[in-house]
Parts: C-alpha cells; structure tokens; sequence
C-alpha cells in the first residue's frame, strides 16, 4: 500500500481515556480514515490509519486482563458482530458499522454497573503503576538533582517537565473518572 | 454460601439473573444474549462486554464453572453454590409477584 494510503496521527491518550479514543476513532472513520489493525503493537501517542470509504462505524475499547483468554475475548465480541482491530496493554479495540444498528447493539456495555467497572479497571491498572515511578523514578531523580550542587538549567528543565508529565497523569486519572461517571449518569437520565 | 455472595447477589441485577437462569444448561456468551432476547421478547439484551464481565465475575466467585470451550467459545454451567443464589432470588421474586396481587390475575 502506498504512503498516501496510511495516515499517522500522534496524539496521547491515557488508558483511562478509552472514551476519548473511541471518539476519535469514530470521528476519523466517518472522515474516511479506518483505524489500520495493528496486533500487540502501537503505542499511546501514535495511530496508523488507512483511507477507506468514510463511513459511519463505531469504535469500543474493552478491557481484558487474562491473558489466557485472549482468544476468548476477541471471539465473544465477533459474536455480536464486532471487529477486532487491535490491542494495548489489556485495553482492546473494536469496530462495527453503525447502518440499521439500535443503540444496544453499538455499545459494548448494557448496564452501569459493567460502564463503573470499565472505568475503576482503566484507573486502577494506572493509579498504581504511577504512583510506583513516582517513588522508584520521580523521586530520587528530583533529590539527587535538587542536591547537586553543579545542576545545570537543562537538569532542572528536564525534571520539572517529568513532573509535569507526573502531574498530568494524576489529575487525568481524577478528571477522567468523574467524566465517565457523569456520562453514565447522563445515559442514564436520557432513559 | 458466605456472607459477601449474598451480599453481592441477592438481590442481582436482571442481566445477571437471566445469565445464571440460563446457565440452568450448557451455554456461551452468545447464545445467552440471544435465548435472553427471545425469552424477553426483546427487552432485555446483555451486551459483549456486559456479558464477558458478569461471566468472568460469576465464575471467580464459583456460582458457574467453565465447562468446554468450542471454537474459542466458552461453555459454563451453574454450580451448586450458583443454584443456591438462584433459588433465594427465585423466592424472593416469587414473593414480590405474590404481594403485588400477581397470583390472582393468573
């Protein structure tokens, strides 16, 4: 396929921003761009699309921990007509058309107690993972650095963008948590 | 059957009491939502994911069992312990249709 064919984007998403993802993933589609499926590759700041007829397909992003049910997982969702179209770290992607579908059969989820669950897991896989660098990486490396008498501008530059990525990260956990609370609430008052 | 799977699933939820109503036989995933669809006459329908996290859950807390897996799909059957659940949602929701007078428009 020809370069003209793939585009990349790079945008970050946190796990926790599944619903952004989604979104986005959406939106591209209906612009005529399709998610390219990538296994077990990609990362949180790149996305690879291929030009496709724009069209209206919905993107989800499940969560499965069990490595052994991979293959499970993936064939639960066909199912129920879903397309798998890729993976990271636990968090899967899927797509489906969304001509002559009713709203149940474009969502992933059919009741809140499993929209909570999607969300306290998105969080929960981050929060301590964060708070492990904070004290392994962020921490030491802000002593030693705070304590060296010959620091350089670029030291301090440097730490206070790590703190910054740190920060981001805490307060997109707290942010997104309450977004995905309040969009159940929302789907919820709709009923 | 301990105190945190009662405190868990008695009451449950409708998507969680037709899984395990259903699971009475051998079923997947799948084939729960569809018989469920059937069985509501479309008004209750239990999604990919709302099924893949009620099954994983009900399994861990043993009230179904992995049975076979065909073609990637997995089979599971009730437990015991499951059965138990069932059949103290079953009277209470029993006695709920009797106090509301349901018994006598039969």
């Amino acid at each position: 396929m020809s370069e003209k064919n793939i585009k990349k984007t790079y945008k970050w998403f946190w796990d926790f921003d599944y619903d952004k993802q989604e979104k986005y993933y959406t939106k591209m589609h209906a612009k005529g761009w399709a998610l390219k499926k990538q296994e077990r590759e990609g990362t949180a700041f790149e996305q690879r699309f291929e030009k496709c007829e724009p069209a209206n397909v919905v993107y989800k992003v499940g969560y499965n921990a069990v490595k052994t049910g991979r293959g499970s997982f993936i064939k639960m969702f066909e199912d129920y007509g879903w397309e798998y179209c890729g993976e990271m770290n636990d968090f899967y992607c899927f797509r489906k058309s969304a001509d002559g579908a009713s709203a149940e059969e474009l969502d992933i989820f059919s009741d809140d107690e499993s929209r909570l669950n999607m969300s306290k897991k998105a969080v929960t896989v981050w929060l301590p993972m964060l708070t492990m660098c904070t004290f392994c990486i962020l921490i030491p490396q802000t002593v030693s650095i705070l304590g060296d008498t010959e620091r350089g501008r670029a030291d301090l530059t440097a730490l206070i963008l790590h703190w910054a990525v740190y920060v981001w990260g805490y307060i997109g956990v707290f942010v997104s948590s309450r977004r995905h609370k309040k969009q159940i609430k929302k789907s919820w008052d709709q009923k | 059957m301990d105190d945190r799977i009662k405190r868990v699933y008695v009451p449950m939820s409708e998507t969680a009491f037709y899984i395990l109503f259903c699971l009475r036989r051998e079923m997947h995933g799948y084939s729960i939502t569809q018989t469920v669809k059937e069985m509501t006459g479309g008004e209750v329908i239990i999604t990919a994911g709302t099924m893949y996290g009620t099954l994983s859950k009900m399994e861990k807390d043993g009230l179904i069992s992995f049975v076979r897996e065909e073609e990637k799909r997995k089979l599971y059957r009730i437990t015991a312990l499951g059965q138990e659940v069932l059949d103290l949602e079953i009277r209470r929701i029993r006695r709920l249709y009797r106090n509301i007078g349901g018994e006598k428009n039969e």
